[in-house]
């Protein structure tokens, strides 16, 4: 066969590996963290040399890739590590999901603890509670602490509060949480005590408890600019008191929406909603009611499919379970997306 | 096509009636000289500073790192973005479009993407150099480094020496 002579020669004066340093610097940073140190760093001299500027790991975001859920702890905390080596003291975010060890977050406290501001920890079940209040302890720069999917005790809630009131930002995203389970507990805690004449529980123990935690996040943190929380069964009253220890606050979601738990659907309380006077506590349990109707698009503005559309969701068939996860599989990636809301 | 252009030159004459906009004559490494306005030449943070710092405006400026054809297309995106300040969504819109076509253009011609980057980094138009390390990242996201090589035609030259420490950095947990 023959080459038609029409077709231009390659041109061998555009050299992708002579590409300027700023060029290949903005490259770098649309890359994210995980695509640098898996392939772009490993493509030739200059690309390597490039991708060791501390300036492309001041953030660090090890979420969202499929490398995530297909590698084994091992492999993603020696990444991790690379990362934070190169960033050479000067990481300023941590963003990370489900492999983070409690040594790793050690690590960091040992690298990066003076220029540390943001830390995201997605999923993250093998870090226990109190290194991450470690963590929180000794970079003074912290700003804003994720801990998502993987529950925190209020008492770690308290200690962060303590060590870091100047806390801008907190998520905690938590899984569903199980109405009827608690339900039951309740049941049961009234069969012992068979002697005490109130049936019902007192409302404000019942609000105390349903409120543990995020009354451990009010007490302290009077600084949070942000505070998304949900899966947590808070209730309206736990937004007043929100209001008036952190003054603060500008944006509270609390979707209370599971199973949607895309950002788009999570519910933006206003800046000045709940300081109004004329709304009351039962008009926010109306606004709530109303959502959740919306939500299981019910007619006869009962709750029942929106239980039903809570339990299907942790159906085998559509878990998020990474055992399962064909990493390949853009539909399963989409769908963690989804599920961690990110 | 034609009305957008036309779009543009009342956008152009308004603009210039409004601030006494000057044209700038832009010439590339052939000597060909493309006359742009001065909105869309500051698009050039280069040839901005030059400008705001005073003479050489009536000369024009050498481009002698561009050559014609790349000229050509970076001063397409130069017009297109300095030339309009897009203010309602409909406008904005059309402006993304603009840009989606404009790099849907390059990404099929890679030799060209490149001469548009290497013009975007040295005229630092930022929007524009974006665009393009954007559409690079897209093309080398999810590939292993050997189908980067492939897709760049970029040659292997990892010294023992980066072998050694990229070992060193994957064993170190």
């Amino acid at each position: 066969m023959e080459v038609d002579p029409g077709d231009p020669l390659p041109d061998t004066n555009r050299d992708w590996s002579e590409l300027p340093v700023d060029a290949l610097s903005a490259v770098f940073m649309k890359l994210g963290t995980v695509e640098i140190l898996m392939g772009a760093s490993f493509v030739c001299h200059s690309w390597l040399a490039a991708s060791k500027s501390p300036e492309l790991w001041r953030f660090v975001d090890m979420t969202r890739h499929k490398v995530i859920f297909s590698k084994g702890t091992d492999i993603l905390c020696a990444m991790a590590k690379a990362a934070i080596d190169r960033s050479n003291g000067r990481m300023e975010s941590f963003w990370a999901q489900k492999f983070v060890t409690c040594e790793l977050l050690d690590y960091i406290v040992s690298r990066a603890s003076s220029t540390l501001k943001s830390i995201r920890l997605i999923a993250c079940t093998f870090v226990w509670g109190q290194s991450l209040a470690t963590l929180a302890a000794r970079c003074p720069l912290l700003e804003e602490i994720e801990c998502s999917h993987y529950k925190m005790s209020a008492d770690f809630f308290k200690y962060v509060g303590i060590v870091r009131p100047q806390l801008k930002r907190l998520r905690v995203h938590m899984p569903y949480f199980d109405y009827d389970a608690m339900e039951d507990e309740m049941k049961e805690h009234h069969d012992e005590d068979e002697d005490d004449d109130e049936y019902e529980e007192p409302f404000e123990q019942w609000e105390a408890r349903r409120n543990v935690d995020a009354f451990a996040i009010a007490e302290n943190m009077h600084e949070l600019r942000l505070l998304q929380i949900s899966g947590n069964n808070l209730t309206g009253f736990f937004r007043f008191q929100l209001r008036a220890r952190c003054v603060k606050i500008k944006h509270v979601w609390l979707p209370g929406q599971w199973p949607h738990v895309n950002c788009p659907d999570l519910r933006v309380i206003g800046e000045n909603e709940g300081e109004d006077d004329g709304i009351t506590l039962h008009d926010l349990w109306e606004a709530e009611v109303e959502t959740l109707r919306a939500e299981a698009k019910m007619e006869d503005g009962s709750y029942g499919d929106y239980y039903e559309d809570c339990s299907a969701l942790s159906s085998p068939e559509s878990c998020v379970d990474s055992k399962d996860v064909y990493c390949d599989d853009p539909k399963v990636y989409t769908m963690y997306h989804d599920y961690y809301s990110l | 096509m034609a009305s957008g252009s036309g779009a543009a030159a009342a956008a152009a004459d308004a603009e210039e009636k409004e601030s006494g906009s000057r044209m700038i004559t832009l010439t590339s490494n052939e000597g060909k000289a493309f006359v742009v306005t001065e909105a869309s030449a500051r698009q050039s943070a280069t040839i901005r500073s030059m400008v705001d710092d005073g003479g050489c405006v009536d000369k024009g400026f050498p481009l002698p790192n561009v050559d014609s054809k790349t000229l050509a297309r970076v001063i397409q995106y130069s017009d297109e973005h300095g030339n309009k300040e897009p203010h309602t969504v409909d406008e904005r819109a059309a402006l993304a479009k603009f840009d989606r076509d404009f790099i849907a253009e390059l990404d099929a011609d890679k030799a060209f993407l490149y001469d548009v980057t290497m013009a975007a980094n040295y005229l630092h138009i930022q929007g524009l150099l974006a665009l393009t390390t954007q559409c690079v990242a897209d093309t080398i996201k999810g590939k292993t480094p050997e189908e980067i090589r492939t897709a760049f035609g970029i040659e292997y030259d990892l010294t023992a020496q980066d072998e050694k420490e990229i070992k060193e950095e994957d064993t170190h947990a």
